[in-house]
């Protein structure tokens, strides 16, 4: 008995408990995207996407009324003076608990990311169903235009925006990376754009709009400065040592048509040197890939002729590097962190340069470039396909 | 012509029937001697129990009567005995009429005693004494029956006649010249034959033990594809003869023991000297020597007496049915017990990981046998933590789950009544009573019900909402993972731990299934099965056990007998036997 009693009081204790923070699943408000703006006014503009699970589920399954059609969530927005202030506005007119932890994708309104983003990240990184890890994105106009939009292929618009976040083409910003560029005086944050994508001029009726996520948004600290291009984009992920693989289009000069090129590896090394007392920045790539695509009549079995194809994407690579780099400092947004690169290799001469970093440093910061690219294979033929031998390109004899 | 009705027809002619009373509605009670020669009736029936006799049959009476909570003496340990050993003390009288009637006294009501008087050589009164039904009647027939009452008649002193019988007169396969009526009594009672006779201050034991029984099956529980197919049968004979024809060795031992103050079950101690730790053997011998119980039915109740540490959910011997894994265990250094009438034989010690090995693991090859090996591992976890995990993360830690199967569990769960944990515990109480209900039902209607159970209302109550499909897969997966447990008491155990498991993580979630298994590890940690740690080699650390626990090395590979045996010879077989090529291999 003496020692069965405190056995007996520790499963006691299990009832006292009451598996207070059990939630059944049915219980549950799944957030599947979090979109967040500002209205003229001022007020935090709360969206949320909610998951209808009836109609989002994979198979009409149990208990079910059957025939639920429509979109597997619904939108709602509130306003408020804080984000969470808006989120109690919206758990009033929900049955369910919301919950946050599936919501992997984060939308900031373009007035909002304008007029600064910092009221937006305390309440994400805080709150502990949320995750550093979710991705950020800017929407280029109203959150309300990308909220609704049903998607295809994807059950849900937060999954659609996941995926093509996770494909790594695009320029990538989680929300550490985006609240360290935000406190870091050496770096800004630099964030994907989404935006509504009407159906094209034409199209025949009834197909639906979409949400396409193209370029690039750079602030200056918490502050949306400018949207960039494509190929500016794809330079900043160069710099910022993120490219993995993507696709280049070069062309040789005096040869019609072009050629693309699949980048299967990159390697991006930074590094910072003192010249004349000058910190200046390498930037090295090393990249390998495969033509994939060429209507050019080069004969790429030539070594000779190969090595022009990799010059060109050298020069190519090197030149979407500088204009991004330009871009940049022309809006003197540092995007691609190189001020931490400083802080981290020289941080004697970073503690000096800090306080003008900002202002002036980072315009003026020299940057050197170099790229080495190497096509390795040619996939399944070396020639261009369809062109007589004779009229191909001979070699340099 | 079966033996009674052969003693019957005999007894017709000697003996008229009493007047107004018919064989037939009146079988002969074993007070009345059935048959034979009236003059050993007359005998009997003259005869009076001497005093010391009656001395020893009162004590042994009052004994029975305080077993049974009544009588003068108090009952107290080992009164049995004390009252056995009185039966020891009553000498077998010269006179036949004495003896015969103390016999019948004690055998009162047996009707499956048979006391066939005759007059050996048609002149000496005797007494064959036998149970009907376990003795050999071909053999009693020819070789004791006819000698006696149609040979010659013996000659000489009383002490020689034993003699002459032993030597001349009988062919029986063993014969044992016996003192006292307690010697008698035991003998009858396992099926051989006594001879007693007038003149003669001795009985004379005759091996005339026979009995019908099943003949050796393959084991239902331990199936194998590979490896032989015989299993133990009830008797233990036999089931020592299965072992000794594996083991053409003086070495291999079988103590023999006597257990259960009524049932007095045989049990046997097998063991192979020189590899048996003696400390092990003397626990063994010890641990048997202090059961004291009425029943031994079945070696799973003298497991229960046996144990380390009897409140474990987890066996702490190995039941096996199979002869062959019991020569293994034994030449690893185990100790058997075996028990009359139990087709199960306890092998011990043993640890966690030997539950983990099905025979047949050694028969195929290494890489079938690790493989498989971690197959089960994989399950055993499951079928573990199934239900407790999908009730955990389901309630407590929606976050954990990928978005799209959190999407398809939720629209499963929509509209359903209870709780997940409530729905589990629903399902898995609903398969255990499916599976009971398999075993215990013919085999013929057991697998309809099972696939009635199974599908039908599975399948139903996922339909009408009473229950969502990923709690019907899940459960259905944890079952499937349960049988790939290849010893059926640890598949029990993992049954019965599941539950509370289920409870902790429907309480407290991960947190729960934490404290639970950190509990169970706990206590696995300090098990012992006949003092040899549960989960060595793994805790206590042993490398060179560990070739034989998380992976099964090929058989040339393992030179020494399991570290943890302590065996008085370590080396199981020469080191250097890995087989190669002719000529160039490996040495």
């Amino acid at each position: 008995m003496r020692r069965s009693l405190p056995a007996l009081l520790c499963l006691l204790l299990l009832t006292t408990a009451g598996c207070w923070s059990r939630v059944e699943i049915n219980d549950l408000a799944i957030v599947s995207l979090i979109g967040i703006d500002r209205t003229p006014a001022g007020e935090i503009e709360l969206w949320i996407n909610v998951v209808v699970p009836a109609r989002a589920g994979g198979s009409p399954g149990a208990g079910m009324p059957a025939g639920q059609q429509g979109t597997p969530f619904i939108s709602l927005n509130a306003r408020g003076k804080t984000i969470l202030h808006a989120a109690t506005r919206l758990q009033r007119e929900l049955p369910r608990r919301l919950f946050w932890a599936h919501a992997r994708v984060i939308l900031l309104g373009e007035r909002l990311a304008r007029e600064g983003s910092l009221p937006a990240v305390d309440f994400l990184t805080r709150h502990r169903e949320l995750r550093l890890t979710n991705y950020v994105l800017v929407v280029r106009g109203s959150v309300e235009d990308v909220m609704g939009v049903p998607v295809d292929l994807e059950r849900l618009p937060s999954e659609y925006l996941r995926e093509i976040e996770r494909s790594q083409i695009v320029p990538v910003s989680t929300m550490r990376d985006l609240v360290q560029a935000m406190a870091s005086a050496g770096a800004d944050p630099m964030l994907a754009v989404a935006n509504r994508a009407g159906p094209p001029e034409g199209a025949p009726p009834g197909q639906r709009p979409g949400v396409r996520v193209s370029g690039a948004a750079l602030f200056r600290k918490d502050k949306l400065v400018e949207y960039v291009g494509e190929e500016v984009a794809q330079g900043l992920l160069w710099l910022r040592g993120e490219m993995r693989v993507g696709v280049v289009t070069v062309t040789v000069p005096g040869v019609p048509g072009n050629i693309s090129v699949e980048l299967l590896f990159s390697h991006v090394q930074r590094t910072v040197r003192l010249e004349n007392g000058r910190p200046v920045i390498y930037v090295q790539v090393r990249t390998e890939g495969d033509v994939a695509e060429e209507q050019a009549p080069l004969d790429l079995g030539d070594t000779a002729q190969l090595r022009i194809v990799e010059r060109q994407l050298r020069m190519e690579i090197r030149e979407r590097m500088e204009r991004a780099l330009e871009t940049m400092q022309a809006l003197n947004a540092d995007g691609a962190g190189l001020g931490e690169e400083i802080h981290r290799h020289l941080p004697a001469v970073w503690k000096r340069m800090e306080k003008r970093w900002q202002s002036e440093g980072f315009r003026k910061v020299k940057v050197v470039i170099s790229v080495e690219a190497h096509i390795r294979r040619t996939g399944l033929s070396s020639q261009p396909q369809g062109i007589p031998e004779n009229d191909l390109m001979k070699g340099r004899e | 012509m079966s033996v009674r009705g052969w003693l019957r027809t005999l007894a017709r002619f000697t003996a008229p029937p009493p007047e107004g009373s018919s064989q037939a509605v009146q079988p002969p009670s074993a007070g009345v001697l059935p048959g034979g020669s009236a003059i050993v009736r007359e005998m009997v029936e003259k005869a009076t129990t001497p005093d010391g006799a009656r001395a020893a049959l009162d004590e042994y009476d009052q004994a029975l009567r305080a077993l049974a909570g009544k009588g003068r003496v108090r009952y107290r340990a080992g009164l049995l005995e004390e009252a056995q050993q009185a039966l020891q003390r009553i000498e077998i009288s010269p006179s036949l009429g004495t003896s015969v009637k103390i016999l019948q006294e004690l055998f009162t009501d047996c009707a499956d005693v048979i006391m066939r008087g005759m007059l050996v050589g048609g002149e000496r009164p005797a007494v064959l004494i036998f149970l009907d039904g376990l003795v050999a009647e071909d053999r009693l027939e020819l070789s004791i029956l006819t000698p006696l009452t149609q040979g010659p008649a013996p000659a000489g002193a009383p002490i020689d006649l034993v003699k002459w019988l032993e030597g001349v007169a009988l062919a029986a396969k063993e014969t044992l010249p016996i003192q006292t009526i307690g010697q008698v009594v035991e003998a009858v009672l396992v099926g051989d034959s006594v001879l007693l006779m007038d003149g003669v201050g001795q009985g004379l034991v005759l091996s005339t033990r026979f009995w019908p029984q099943r003949a050796i099956e393959e084991p239902i529980s331990e199936a194998n594809i590979r490896g032989p197919r015989d299993g133990f049968i009830e008797t233990l004979r036999t089931n020592t003869m299965l072992i000794r024809r594996r083991v053409k060795s003086p070495h291999m031992k079988f103590e023999h023991a006597v257990i259960g103050r009524r049932t007095r079950t045989d049990v046997a101690i097998a063991y192979v000297k020189g590899i048996t730790s003696p400390a092990l053997l003397a626990e063994v011998r010890s641990r048997l020597g202090r059961v004291d119980i009425d029943v031994l039915l079945d070696s799973g109740m003298l497991e229960e007496f046996i144990e380390d540490q009897p409140f474990s959910p987890f066996p702490l011997m190995m039941s096996t049915e199979r002869p062959d894994r019991v020569v293994a265990g034994v030449l690893s250094g185990q100790v058997a017990v075996l028990v009359d009438g139990s087709p199960t034989v306890l092998l011990l010690p043993v640890t966690f990981w030997h539950f983990m090995k099905a025979g047949e693991d050694y028969y195929n090859r290494f890489w079938m046998g690790t493989l498989v090996l971690w197959l089960r591992f994989l399950f055993l976890i499951l079928s573990l933590l199934g239900p407790s995990l999908y009730v955990a993360i389901t309630s407590f830690h929606q976050e954990m789950i990928p978005t799209n199967l959190l999407l398809s569990i939720a629209a499963a769960r929509e509209g359903i009544p209870f709780p997940v944990l409530i729905e589990a515990l629903i399902m898995e109480v609903f398969f255990e009573a499916l599976r009971e209900a398999g075993i215990r039902l013919p085999r013929q209607i057991g697998q309809a019900v099972s696939i009635v159970g199974a599908l039908v209302i599975g399948e139903a109550a996922v339909r009408a909402g009473l229950v969502s499909a990923p709690v019907v897969i899940i459960v259905a997966a944890t079952g499937i993972a349960s049988f790939t447990i290849p010893q059926y008491q640890m598949g029990l155990t993992f049954r019965l731990l599941r539950f509370p498991i289920m409870l902790a993580a429907g309480f407290l979630g991960l947190f729960g299934i934490m404290v639970a298994l950190v509990a169970l590890l706990v206590h696995l940690c300090g098990l012992r099965s006949f003092g040899v740690p549960y989960l060595q080699p793994i805790a206590p650390l042993d490398f060179a056990g560990l070739k034989d626990t998380l992976v099964r090395a090929p058989l040339w590979l393992m030179g020494k007998r399991p570290g943890l045996l302590d065996t008085v010879n370590s080396q199981r077989q020469s080191p250097r036997l890995k087989p190669g090529p002719p000529g160039g291999g490996s040495a």
